[in-house]
């Protein structure tokens, strides 16, 4: 007598996964904004910048979407334990990943102003600093949508390994910028895309943490203690 | 509204005013419910839900003292005229009420009462009333657990089995129209939510109207949401719109229960 598609409790379903599957595009694509905007500035590909600049458009309104979604799913159905925490997290994973792609927006408009100018070598050193990062972003939102709460508690460890990279970086720049005068300039847009990037370390661990509350209903924020997952 | 639009809706009034004796229970009420969606009445005991629930069938008809005015269109055509045949009526129009109210007979001649009142024994051969009866039980998810049962006396059903019973019996009138009053009131939780599931079911099939004191089951289970205080209708919109940002100060005030 009936296809299904009317049930209460299933539409309850459908809305929340519906809310998952769109917070999972929205990483991916921000992600890829940030990867377009970094392989832009090494392989000065000014395209691929303004591919990055112009498709965080996307991501901002995926935002709008899922905080949309998140609203109504709590109006109409009331959600309780976790369900709750589950749409709470999402609509909060949703507002970092939004400024995750604000940062590659950054990044790219910098890269854009580098690519136009003579080449430095220290562009390409940021290769290892965007590789621990975009690891970190991959990790928090795959512990987030999987509900990993073992791998969503390494990432104090992974934010202080990025730090330390930020740290070296900023000096060797710093360092540059004071013997060459010729590109300062591009040292300076180097100094704050590192720190872009840095910020965007600081997004994947607050994923993780909303990962963690997701699952176990403990706040890891602020040095707070952890779960126990043994 | 254009003619078309108008020609589409289950129900429209247009300056409804009801009296019990001197109490005036509506004040021009003009509402338009479309069809093949959920609607629900919200507002506080006494607000006038369920009289104008009652208005759209003229149930209210039989309690006496009670004066009408205005306009009540179903499927276009205005039910308070003397040329409006009441039984006709009540067959397109259906009602499902608070406590769940099957006669003291078997299930099947529960689901079969209403259909043989309406046709002449000729029209209803075996075959047509097995028929009937299966696909009425079938509709409402009984079928399976009752199929076997189904010469046992309804009063000693579950209230969640006898409330479906009650929507099954309506069904074989073929009505365009299905009026509730609470009908999950007298349920536990469990009741509550398969009744929300039938009923979400139903809509595609009929047009139906569900007075409710309980707001989360109005947000939940109603397409269209109607907020009535002291006998008109003070807001009536999309349910998602009226919970999330109602535009008229007293809904506010109570669906965020600083009121009744």
């Amino acid at each position: 007598m009936t296809d299904g598609s009317h049930h209460i409790l299933r539409q309850f379903e459908a809305d929340l996964q519906k809310l998952r599957a769109d917070v999972l595009t929205m990483g991916s694509r921000a992600q890829e904004n940030l990867r377009n905007a970094v392989n832009g500035l090494i392989n000065r590909d000014v395209e691929l910048c303004n591919r990055a600049i112009v498709e965080d458009e996307d991501v901002d309104k995926l935002e709008i979407e899922i905080d949309h979604e998140g609203m109504m799913i709590i109006a109409k159905y009331s959600p309780v334990a976790r369900n709750l925490r589950r749409v709470v997290s999402t609509m909060k994973v949703s507002q970092n990943l939004e400024r995750l792609s604000d940062q590659a927006s950054n990044i790219a408009k910098r890269g854009r102003k580098i690519a136009g100018n003579a080449e430095i070598p220290e562009t390409a050193s940021l290769q290892l600093l965007f590789d621990l990062v975009s690891g970190a972003v991959r990790d928090s939102l795959e512990a987030f949508t999987k509900g990993d709460v073992k791998r969503a508690l390494t990432f104090d460890d992974r934010d202080e390994e990025i730090d330390r990279i930020y740290k070296e970086l900023s000096k060797k720049i710093t360092k540059r910028l004071e013997e060459d005068s010729s590109h300062t300039k591009d040292y300076v847009d180097l100094l704050f895309i590192i720190r872009f990037l840095e910020r965007v370390g600081d997004y994947a661990v607050n994923i993780a943490e909303d990962a963690v509350y997701s699952e176990s209903a403990v706040d890891i924020r602020h040095g707070r203690a952890h779960p126990d997952v043994s | 509204m254009s003619d078309t639009e108008t020609d589409e809706l289950s129900i429209r009034t247009r300056n409804l005013s009801l009296w019990y004796g001197n109490f005036q229970a509506l004040y021009d009420v003009s509402v338009d419910i479309k069809p093949n969606i959920i609607t629900s009445l919200i507002g506080p005991s006494g607000c006038g839900k369920t009289t104008l629930l009652r208005c759209f069938n003229r149930i209210n008809e039989r309690y006496g003292n009670v004066t009408t005015k205005g306009e009540v269109q179903i499927l276009g055509e205005n039910i308070y005229t003397e040329a409006v045949a009441l039984a006709e009526l009540r067959k397109s129009v259906g009602m499902v009420f608070q406590r769940p109210n099957p006669l003291p007979i078997s299930i099947e001649k529960n689901i079969l009462f209403g259909v043989r009142s309406h046709s002449r024994r000729s029209d209803l051969p075996a075959s047509r009333r097995e028929e009937l009866i299966e696909s009425a039980l079938t509709e409402v998810s009984l079928w399976n657990e009752l199929k076997d049962n189904l010469k046992r006396k309804a009063t000693t059903l579950t209230l969640e089995q006898q409330q479906k019973l009650c929507i099954a019996r309506l069904l074989p009138l073929k009505p365009d129209i299905i009026l509730m009053d609470e009908p999950c009131s007298a349920l536990d939780a469990d009741g509550i939510e398969r009744i929300e599931e039938l009923i979400s079911d139903l809509k595609d099939r009929y047009t139906i109207v569900i007075v409710t004191h309980n707001m989360a089951q109005a947000r939940r289970a109603s397409d269209e949401c109607i907020y009535m205080y002291l006998g008109e209708i003070k807001e009536h919109a999309p349910t998602m719109e009226l919970f999330m940002n109602p535009k008229n100060e007293q809904t506010a005030m109570y669906i965020e229960g600083r009121y009744g």
